[in-house]
């Protein structure tokens, strides 16, 4: 029983006390940092965007840098080598053709066989016999001329049907007749005449054949031919023979179907002389380009043409292009380019010619043939080859005199957006160099005049403000600066030659201006053609280039500088933070007065964070540099970061002093600390 | 009788004392340290016992921690103030809780077998002032200070303990030699432990920038099954006691639950050491600020899985007992507690891990002194100790009845009575021989 009373109470003791285990909870105060930064001037100046640069002397003392092209010039009208020569045109009047030459033989032999039987009797070959006048041995005698192998058919306006015949028989004959007939019109073409032939002599004729058509085979009929007596003994050959020759010869074509050889049809060796105004130039240098012929032919046959021009030499060798021209269908043009790139083009006209040497002339040559075929050809003396030249040449260099050139700069006025973060304040700079260097790569004499040169803030009411005088006291405006020409060393590598123009453009800068405005009048050659040889490099040009270098030796009173930066402050976490404390240590002689805005994606304000906020310059001597950094905090509460997306930051600098420009060295340093003070619950 | 039965029941819990995780009475431990042999009965052969044992001590750390961190519960800035301030700068948190049964079985020349399994929950902790500000002020309010929080130790065990053990009987003379011996096996369920042998955090003025210096170990039982049960790693410990008994003093030593558990090869072992100066994000840039909630911080932990070996405390005991003729002090006991328990293993077993051991289980030798008290109707030990986990002198009492069945008690009775306690511990024991 006491054991059941025991157990009981202890069980009873055990499981009354018995709590469900709960995590506790409880607040922390946190502070954590969040970022830093340690910021001299140059970083400062590195984040605008903006074109401005810095310069660190040996002083360490920091000059704002910039560097503009104030004027690039082109010389591509100047040397403008493009041009297409006259169209040339060539008719086949001059086609050549050879001679048409058939010889035709009549043996004693086949004359006494025709005889008859006692022929051969009375006359046997070898013997001497007495021979008697023979008339009309020979009567409508045809003989077949044929011209096959040289043409089907053949109309000439020009040509010359020559007839040789020789006799040689031992006994004269006579009364020769003797018509040429085309043997498919059947019309008579010519008639020979002889009346007498001695023995062993050649008679020979010719008749003009222009405007007569010829069929390749030709019928010559021997009307009459006569054997005079013999008058004594002479010795029987069967193998003499009358050998008779019909040619054509002097044939100039106005149709044929015939065969034709290769042969040159025309051939034309010219200058030719590019108009470049007032530039005189004896060589250029191509960097790229090309020369084309356009050609069409109406001939059958392809027509080669050879083109050379010893005036354009790469490494030395001349350019020759030996190209073919097809027979154009359609009357399309046939168009062929010749690559140039990196060749010399030599412009003092033929080597050798007479007169001497000139300017913007090349000579080429230009050689046509026609190319046969072999086969038979229908030409026609209306049959014509046309063709023209284009030159489109994109100059690398020229030589000698590349003229008297001007060009204007009219008025042209950029906005700059180097001050366009300040909106408020005034600086005084001591001082503010600005230098306009020319550089000079052409080999030509050019000067330069400024007839505007000015900076503008258009928003203060006030006009612009000009440049003043150069390093030398003269006044800028108006006054022509020249500018030697450039050099070639041995080794054609450009001398250029400079000057610069310094100026003090401190009242230029001090209006904190948004606009530049430039008018200049650059001149190539003001004074004209000299002795020494110009040239000019197209990648070579003159240029100038405006550098500005300003000390940050200043005096600021309020500078105001309003900038407005791409911020997400937004949080996923569910940290709530109670404070932000910006801690500053400024090292540089410049106190702030500073606003913080937060703004959302549409630039609408959300909070202030911090308003007129100073910040406190760094602690100097009585030279005004720093000797020690000033310690500053800002505290920021009870801000709502979630829709922030823009923060627009306005500063008001004031340098340490007001009245002694304060110089800023690259080793002033601003250090900031971002940390954030946040209350978490912890175990929630 | 009763007297010997107060004996009985009392004495072998008052032998281990305060250091006691499990009740080891021991009836012939009893039965001999009567006067006259002749007046010894036979004891029981049988002897069956349960207990359960709690104990949560602070040397600086009150109730009101205790209940805050288990029952949950808003901490308020006066809470935290008085926890800080509360004792000297290093605070010792550690509780056990052990729940077990035991079978004993003594032959007739007194030796004795026993079987005895016991379910053990530690939490052993040790960590600085400045640790508790950090994490329950923030530090905020410590800018210009160095918070450091080296030597920060949280240990916690769960296992079960398979123990048999053998008691050797021997007389001398009218002398009494007892030499026992035990073997454990131990199931181990979870073990986490974090070492911070390095630590602190400077912050600067304004929070500008944190100085953050640290070395931290932790070793951690697989975490996928939390099971209270569930078997991460086995072990073995040993016990060993000798007493003798002259005339009417017993002097003892006993080395009980000296061993390990090796944990298994999903256990976490991880370590980061670095020092590092953190000033926020460094923005070059202003056109293009980063996140705002950047990570702030990346501390990188080298962590791998690997089994580990853990000890679980070593209790070694010197004990001096003498029976008294008085007609209520029925004894007197002086004991010597010291634990032994490394946090790990360096370079093998050596002098240097013996002499970590010592110091590394944050216990610091205890002397107790106690008398048992024979009443009218009940049987009560009382008596002071100092030393341990805490600073002050403790006063235990327990009570139990004149047969022994039905035993509780405390070893922090002073506590009892503050409003503000300290420590806390109770236990409870049911045994029956036949």
């Amino acid at each position: 029983m006491k054991k059941t009373v025991y157990i009981t109470l202890l069980s009873i003791f055990i499981f009354s006390c018995k709590h469900d285990l709960e995590k506790p909870t409880w607040e922390v105060d946190i502070i954590t940092p969040i970022a830093h930064s340690e910021l001299s001037i140059s970083d400062l100046i590195n984040q605008n965007e903006t074109i401005v640069d810095q310069q660190i002397g040996s002083d360490s003392l920091v000059s704002l840098v910039y560097s503009a092209d104030l004027l690039q010039t082109n010389y591509d009208n100047l040397l403008d080598i493009q041009s297409t020569t006259n169209e040339k045109m060539f008719r086949i009047d001059s086609v050549k053709f050879d001679d048409v030459v058939i010889e035709h033989n009549i043996t004693i032999g086949s004359i006494i066989t025709e005889l008859g039987v006692l022929g051969p009797i009375l006359y046997p070959d070898g013997q001497d016999r007495d021979i008697p006048a023979m008339p009309g041995v020979v009567q409508n005698d045809t003989i077949d001329i044929d011209a096959s192998e040289y043409f089907e058919t053949m109309t000439l306006y020009n040509g010359k049907m020559n007839l040789e015949i020789t006799n040689g028989f031992p006994t004269d004959i006579s009364n020769m007749s003797f018509m040429l007939y085309n043997s498919i019109s059947l019309n008579l073409i010519a008639t020979f005449n002889i009346p007498l032939i001695e023995s062993g002599a050649t008679y020979t004729e010719s008749v003009s054949v222009a405007g007569e058509t010829l069929d390749q085979i030709m019928l010559g009929i021997i009307n009459n031919m006569d054997i005079e007596a013999s008058g004594g003994l002479v010795p029987i050959n069967y193998t003499d023979a009358i050998s008779t020759t019909v040619s054509i010869t002097e044939i100039q074509i106005m149709e044929a179907t015939a065969y034709f050889p290769n042969q040159l049809l025309h051939e034309e060796i010219v200058e030719q002389s590019f108009n470049l105004g007032t530039t005189k130039l004896t060589e250029i240098g191509i960097k790229e380009g090309y020369i084309s012929i356009i050609a069409t032919s109406s001939l059958p046959d392809t027509i080669s043409i050879l083109y050379f021009i010893p005036s354009l030499t790469k490494y030395g060798v001349p350019f020759e292009e030996l190209v073919k021209i097809p027979p154009n269908i359609n009357t399309t043009p046939t168009s062929l380019y010749f690559n140039c790139d990196g060749y010399i083009m030599d412009l003092k006209g033929q080597v050798g010619r007479i007169g001497g040497d000139t300017v913007n002339t090349i000579y080429s040559e230009m050689h046509i043939y026609l190319d046969s075929t072999g086969e038979l050809e229908t030409i026609n003396r209306v049959d014509s080859f046309n063709l023209y030249n284009e030159f489109n040449i994109v100059p690398e260099y020229a030589k000698w005199y590349i003229g008297q050139d001007t060009l204007l700069l009219s008025p042209e006025t950029k906005n700059t957006s180097i001050f366009e973060s300040i909106t408020n304040g005034t600086i005084d700079l001591k001082e503010a160099n600005l230098n306009l260097s020319i550089q000079n790569y052409v080999g030509a004499d050019a000067s330069i005049s400024f007839q505007q040169f000015s900076s503008d803030n258009t928003n203060d009411n006030h006009p612009p403000t000009s440049v003043t005088t150069d390093q030398n006291g003269a006044n800028i405006i108006g006054n022509p600066y020249f500018i030697e020409r450039a050099t070639l060393n041995n080794e054609n590598i450009i001398i250029p030659t400079l000057i610069n123009i310094n100026l003090d453009a401190s009242d230029m800068l001090e209006i904190l201006p948004n606009q530049t405005t430039v008018a200049a009048t650059f001149m190539l050659n003001p004074n004209g053609e000299q002795a020494v040889e110009d040239f000019l490099y197209i990648d070579y040009p003159i240029s100038a280039t405006l550098d500005a270098s300003i000390p940050l030796s200043f005096i600021a009173n309020n500078l105001t500088i309003s900038k407005t930066i791409e911020i997400d402050l937004s949080s996923d976490t569910e940290l709530e933070i109670d404070e932000l404390y910006i801690s500053i240590e400024n090292g540089i002689p410049l106190s702030a007065k500073v606003d913080v805005i937060l703004l959302d994606q549409h630039n609408n304000t959300l909070d202030t964070l911090v308003r007129n906020t100073n910040i406190i310059c760094a602690n100097t001597d009585t030279e005004n540099r720093v000797t020690t950094a000033s310690n500053n905090l800002i505290t920021i509460t009870n801000t709502e970061f979630n829709n922030v997306r823009n923060m627009k930051i306005v500063a008001s600098f004031t340098t340490s002093s007001i009245t002694e420009h304060i110089d800023i060295y690259s080793y002033y340093t601003m250090k900031v600390n971002l940390s954030a003070r946040f209350k978490q619950i912890i175990g929630e | 009788m009763k007297r010997i039965l107060s004996i009985l029941i009392l004495l072998p819990f008052l032998l281990n004392g305060q250091d006691t995780i499990i009740t080891n009475s021991d009836p012939v431990q009893d039965y001999i340290s009567l006067s006259n042999k002749r007046d010894r009965p036979i004891p029981k052969k049988h002897h069956l016992s349960t207990t359960s044992y709690l104990t949560v001590e602070s040397d600086d750390l009150n109730s009101s921690f205790l209940n805050s961190m288990l029952f949950g519960g808003f901490i308020t800035d006066e809470m935290k103030d008085k926890w800080i301030n509360s004792g000297d700068e290093s605070n010792q948190i550690n509780a056990e809780i052990t729940n077990g049964i035991r079978y004993q079985y003594t032959t007739y020349n007194l030796n004795s077998y026993y079987f005895q399994f016991s379910d053990v929950n530690l939490i052993n902790s040790s960590f600085s002032d400045d640790l508790l500000k950090l994490t329950f002020h923030g530090n905020y309010d410590y800018q210009e200070e160095t918070l450091d929080f080296s030597n920060t130790v949280i240990r916690a065990d769960r296992y079960q303990q398979y123990k048999v053990g053998y008691g050797y009987s021997k007389w001398i003379k009218t002398d009494y030699l007892k030499i026992s011996t035990a073997l454990s096996y131990l199931v181990g369920n979870h073990h986490a432990q974090l070492n911070i042998n390095k630590g602190s955090l400077y912050t600067s003025e304004m929070g500008t920038y944190l100085n953050l210096n640290y070395d931290i170990n932790t070793m951690m039982t697989d975490s996928s099954n939390l099971s209270p049960f569930v078997g991460n790693g086995k072990g073995m410990a040993v016990d060993f006691a000798l007493s003798y008994t002259k005339d009417y003093n017993t002097f003892g030593i006993h080395i009980r639950d000296l061993g390990y558990i090796n944990w298994n090869k999903s256990s976490i072992i991880a370590n980061t050491d670095s020092s590092f100066n953190f000033t926020g994000i460094e923005v070059n840039d202003f056109n293009s600020l980063p996140e705002f909630n950047d990570s702030i911080m990346d501390i990188s932990f080298s962590q791998n899985t690997s089994s580990f070996r853990s000890f679980i405390p070593a209790r070694i005991t010197l004990s001096y007992s003498k029976t008294l003729e008085h007609k209520y002090f029925n004894s007197i006991s002086i004991f010597s507690h010291s634990r032994w328990q490394p946090y790990q293993v360096k370079g093998g077993l050596n002098w240097d891990l013996f002499h970590r051991g010592f110091k590394e289980s944050g216990y610091t030798t205890s002397l107790d002194v106690s008398s048992n008290i024979d009443l009218k109707y009940i049987n009560s030990t009382i008596g002071f100790s100092v030393g341990g986990f805490t600073d002050g002198t403790k006063i235990l009492l327990t009570l139990s009845d004149k047969k022994g069945i039905f035993t509780i008690g405390t070893y922090h009775l002073n506590e009892l009575f503050k409003k503000d306690k300290t420590s806390l511990s109770a236990f409870i024991q049911l045994q029956t021989r036949f």
